[in-house]
């Protein structure tokens, strides 16, 4: 008995058929896909899911945004002219470099509509806390200067989520929140994530070791997080990764300093010898080096 | 006598009997009367229709949604961190009122149209004009009542958070908002007579009115970079767009710096309706040799 079809129930074959190639595919393309490089479902994040290699250029967006707060929404735009270094400024704060204070980008108003509008949005240059010029006091209550650097917190954190891989992220908002929030357990918490994403960086073992120092009151931990610091700031410098030469100077004050209280003077001195190769304060260290050795002599008598 | 001139002349509500003078001025009185009762009626249909349609609940509980969730997250145990939640809702509440603005204006003349709902509109006594003007009424109050409802909920979120109430700021904030919005209807009602569609003067108006926000300000930096003529184009840009920017106080209401002194405050207003009165006279002119069918 021969089997005839009408055209409907050839429509309908086609469905299985459609069907088991379908599974077929999936099966021979899945494993592939897991492999795959540019696979984003390998992350459980769903940010990089989500954005790919894009959230990193959000997460400076979003860093220099804590940036523009810290200033009060006083900030360059990309039509402005503005003689910012590679640095910004919440970052400069934390590291003790100088800023360019006197920073006026606007300038003089160009015509009378320029002049007009800068009653519209910030136009001086202030920070976060500072008493505002130009503008008539707000009713109610203001809260202190070091209350209102919580403000930065929710665009670091949201840069740091971004992108992990950017230790400076991390470090800043731990500088904020325990040297101006007096919150040390939350910026230790967040460094310890910051090392996490970024395995014995440097930059943040030395931001580590200055709570332990300043915070909790614990040299020993502090000298050995330090030393871990310096051990792999020299690893990435032999690897000619060119790290922040800033940072290792920090490493090198701060030991000697540590070492100077603890009475170990021969270590201290060591510090400085090292620090003294690379700073540009050499007389300042070779003072507070001959300072040590009169100690030195004074502790062996 | 063609028809649009029937269409157009406006009837008195009352025509008064006593003397040649007094004739004259009680006509222009009465015409005035009936301009006003007419603009009103026709702008009290817009509020009407604002109210029917779904876009302003939908967009309020879009910013209220994402307002209170991102409210709700924790960042370091810090309580009162309140500026990032204050950029975006008032982020969210000026895209949405641009939205409501410019999608509710664009589509009211060509909808009188396409339903042929204009020919009884416009009939006596009801001119064109008072069309125009009745429409730009009715969506900017439209637009005022949504803006009310947006910068109420902002106040609270604000205020439960910082414990704060600056009023007079945040009331020069929505007027200025208010009469900002006024200008770009009233551009949208004159692109809604120029351009073909509803859907091309949306995109249009919304692409003007954005771009005008963001680079506005800086036209005139730009023209310092460019060679002439092209110097003197863009500076001419400069001073003949509205300058939607000078309304934006978000940063001083998120920085908390204050308001603005009030006759700088009254010259913004003055240089919003300055441009929204231009834009309807020019939209008035256009409509007038318009046909409608």
């Amino acid at each position: 008995m021969r089997l005839t079809f009408t055209p409907g129930m050839r429509s309908w074959m086609f469905i299985p058929l459609l069907a088991s190639a379908a599974v077929s595919l999936s099966t021979w393309l899945q494993p592939w896909f897991e492999r795959w490089s540019g696979n984003r479902s390998r992350s459980s994040d769903i940010l990089t899911v989500a954005l790919g290699d894009s959230r990193r250029l959000f997460a400076r967006h979003f860093y220099v945004k804590a940036d523009a707060y810290f200033h009060s929404g006083y900030y360059p735009t990309i039509f402005d002219n503005h003689s910012e270094g590679g640095k910004l400024h919440i970052a400069s704060s934390q590291s003790g470099h100088s800023h360019h204070e006197g920073d006026d980008f606007l300038g003089q108003p160009k015509d009378w509509l320029d002049r007009f509008s800068r009653h519209f949005y910030p136009s001086h240059h202030s920070h976060l806390g500072d008493p505002h010029e130009g503008h008539d006091e707000h009713d109610g209550d203001k809260d202190d200067a070091h209350g209102d650097a919580r403000e930065l917190l929710p665009w670091l954190n949201l840069a740091a989520e971004l992108d992990p891989q950017r230790p400076e992220t991390f470090v800043v908002t731990s500088y904020w929140l325990r040297a101006h929030l007096g919150n040390p357990e939350q910026a230790e918490q967040f460094l310890r994530q910051g090392l996490q994403a970024n395995p014995g960086h440097y930059e943040i073992l030395f931001e580590l070791g200055r709570i332990y120092r300043e915070n909790r009151n614990d040299p020993t931990r502090a000298r050995n997080v330090w030393e871990l610091a310096l051990k792999n700031w020299r690893e990435r410098q032999a690897a000619h990764e060119e790290p922040e030469p800033f940072v290792y100077e920090e490493i090198l004050g701060q030991l000697a300093k540590l070492e100077e209280e603890q009475k170990d003077y021969a270590q201290a001195i060591r510090y400085l010898q090292e620090l003294k190769l690379i700073s540009p304060s050499k007389p300042f260290i070779e003072k507070w080096i001959g300072e040590l050795k009169e100690k030195s002599k004074g502790a062996a008598h | 006598m063609s028809e649009i001139t029937l269409l157009s002349s406006p009837a008195p509500l009352a025509r008064p009997s006593s003397g040649h003078e007094n004739e004259r001025s009680c006509t222009c009185l009465a015409e005035w009367q009936a301009a006003i009762v007419n603009i009103r009626a026709i702008g009290a249909l817009v509020i009407k229709e604002l109210f029917r349609r779904k876009d302003f609940y939908a967009l309020f509980i879009l910013t209220a949604l994402i307002t209170l969730i991102l409210g709700s997250v924790n960042f370091f145990n810090e309580a009162h961190v309140v500026r990032y939640l204050k950029e975006i809702c008032l982020f969210l509440i000026w895209t949405s009122s641009l939205v409501i603005a410019i999608t509710t204006t664009a589509r009211q003349i060509p909808v009188e149209r396409e339903s042929r709902t204009i020919f009884p509109l416009l009939a006596k006594p009801v001119t064109r004009p008072h069309l125009i003007l009745g429409k730009f009424l009715g969506c900017w109050q439209a637009c005022g009542i949504a803006l009310f409802v947006f910068y109420l909920f902002f106040g609270i979120v604000s205020g439960a958070r910082e414990h704060q109430w600056p009023i007079t700021q945040y009331f020069q904030a929505i007027t200025l908002h208010w009469f900002m919005l006024g200008v770009v209807i009233a551009m949208t009602l004159l692109g809604s007579l120029v351009f073909a569609a509803p859907s091309s003067n949306n995109t249009i108006t919304f692409v003007v009115a954005v771009g005008i926000l963001l680079v506005g300000r800086h036209l005139n930096k730009l023209a310092l970079q460019v060679h002439e003529p092209g110097q003197t184009l863009v500076y001419a840009i400069y001073f003949a767009i509205p300058h939607l920017e000078l309304f934006d106080m978000r940063d001083l209401v998120i920085h908390q710096l204050g308001s603005i002194e009030w006759l700088i405050w009254f010259g913004a207003l003055g240089y919003a309706a300055v441009y929204a009165a231009l834009f309807l006279l020019a939209a008035c002119l256009v409509f007038r040799r318009k046909a409608l069918n």
